[in-house]
């Protein structure tokens, strides 16, 4: 993982992990750990608008706290960050899907940083 | 014994009490909502998450707040324990996340649910929900599957609440009933779709808080809401027979346990009462069945949770007026 990786593919990478991982005893993790990957995976996959953002950090913010066991706030903090450290990337997928999808995209805003 | 102060009104209750039961204690609005608990069920409790509360001091010894929520179900009473339900902004704000996360995979096809107008999920959503979504995405669906000729299974209605799993598991002697796979691809299933054949194999019907089990001898036939509840017994050499017939016009649609007004079942059941015996020449009937609940059953009867009197006969007179100003709460009959 550098600079040039997606974020939010990576994103939706760890949260796809923990959609599958969730044992399915309590509601918030096994409702909010799935519905969490299909946003991103829409967001990813340049289907996403920006109110899907703020839905991920609101649903994010329901799991963590809620659950029985640690994998709700695992599931939940990594989306959390994603989204309150690189939310221009996040933005950079709803506002020009097709250049984010394009593969082996990389987001413009990074070579600024390097 | 451990005092505790829940929403400000102070309980004394035997050790080892969880806090769901404490409050239960003192009754009326302020009674954290239990999707999973359930008081005969061993084991049971823990998995919803709609009765997380605030402690805000844990005990005397220690009085720090506690720094999660807590499911108050299956967490014990500690002497000075302070707890908010009510009057917590972020319990209730937790606790419509809860609705939301429980409805999303949910079909809401309530007008053709046989539970509707005594489902928990409508209740639950209804007090403590919001009113709209903001899933968008394909729900989770299932097939129905027939659990032996006088049960079905309606996985997509279930919120995996574990209370028909105990029920096999601690009624019955072989248990062929259990929960499959795992995250939101988890079922209620019989292994091979297996007939659950046993005397009690009925009573999962009614721990089941939605329309995900139903009795094959009355789906479909009638809304509850049009049906008579008569309380009844007869001498049965499996079970206690003290049940609730449900009657449209002189025909006994449907036969349940007793519930309490916790939606919890009072005696067990066994299948020949609940299933065959809908006559009522089999029953000596004692008379209408009180429906405790704030259900539609009880059509425009409507009735709201009610403090413990002798809870209130305790409470300084300020407290009782502050209370009396509280919308969820009502005091006395
Ligand atoms: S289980 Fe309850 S909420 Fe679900 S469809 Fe049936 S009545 Fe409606
Ligand atoms: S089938 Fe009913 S009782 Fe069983 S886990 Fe699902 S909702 Fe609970
Ligand atoms: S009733 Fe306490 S977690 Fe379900």
């Amino acid at each position: 993982m550098d600079e040039t990786t997606c974020i939010v593919r990576n994103t939706w990478n760890f949260s796809r992990f923990y959609h599958h991982e969730s044992c399915g005893q309590c509601s918030p993790c096994r409702e909010g750990t799935g519905w969490l990957e299909k946003v991103l995976h829409r967001l990813e996959h340049g289907h996403g608008s920006l109110h899907d953002i703020d839905l991920l950090v609101s649903v994010a913010k329901q799991i963590e706290g809620n659950t029985i066991c640690p994998l709700g706030e695992a599931a939940a903090w990594p989306v959390a960050a994603a989204v309150r450290h690189f939310r221009d990337e996040f933005e950079w997928h709803v506002k020009h899907p097709q250049e984010a999808t394009r593969p082996g995209a990389v987001y413009p805003g990074k070579a600024v940083l390097a | 014994m451990a005092k505790i102060t829940f929403d400000g009104i102070e309980v004394e209750v035997p050790d080892g009490t969880t806090i769901l039961n404490a409050a239960r204690t003192i009754g009326g609005g302020i009674v954290p909502p239990a999707m999973c608990y359930y008081t005969p069920l061993k084991g049971s409790g823990g998995k919803c998450r709609a009765c997380l509360v605030r402690v805000a001091a844990g005990s005397t010894k220690d009085p720090r707040p506690m720094p999660k929520l807590v499911a108050s179900c299956i967490t014990p009473v500690q002497d000075g324990m302070v707890v908010e339900n009510t009057t917590s902004e972020q319990v209730l704000n937790v606790r419509k996340g809860i609705v939301e996360m429980l409805l999303i995979n949910h079909p809401l096809d309530c007008p053709v649910c046989d539970q509707a107008g005594e489902c928990d999920l409508q209740n639950f959503a209804f007090e403590h929900g919001v009113s709209t979504t903001r899933y968008e995405e394909e729900r989770r669906t299932f097939e129905k599957i027939d659990i032996g000729p006088l049960i079905q299974l309606h996985m997509t209605r279930c919120i995996l609440c574990y209370r028909c799993v105990y029920t096999a598991d601690q009624l019955t002697p072989e248990r062929v009933h259990g929960v499959l796979g795992r995250g939101d691809a988890s079922e209620i299933g019989t292994y091979i779709e297996n007939i659950i054949d046993n005397d009690f194999s009925g009573n999962v019907i009614d721990v089941c808080p939605v329309g995900a089990l139903t009795d094959k001898t009355w789906r479909f036939k009638q809304r509850v809401w049009f049906t008579k509840p008569v309380n009844a017994h007869r001498d049965c050499p499996k079970c206690t027979g003290n049940v609730v017939l449900w009657y449209k016009g002189k025909d006994v649609l449907r036969i349940t346990a007793r519930k309490n007004e916790y939606g919890e079942v009072k005696e067990w059941i066994c299948n020949e009462c609940r299933f065959e015996k809908k006559e009522t020449s089999d029953w000596t009937i004692e008379g209408p069945a009180h429906i405790d609940r704030t259900s539609v059953i009880s059509a425009n009867h409507y009735e709201l949770p009610v403090i413990n009197p002798q809870i209130i006969a305790d409470l300084p007179e300020s407290s009782v007026r502050d209370l009396e100003q509280n919308p969820p709460l009502k005091l006395g009959n």
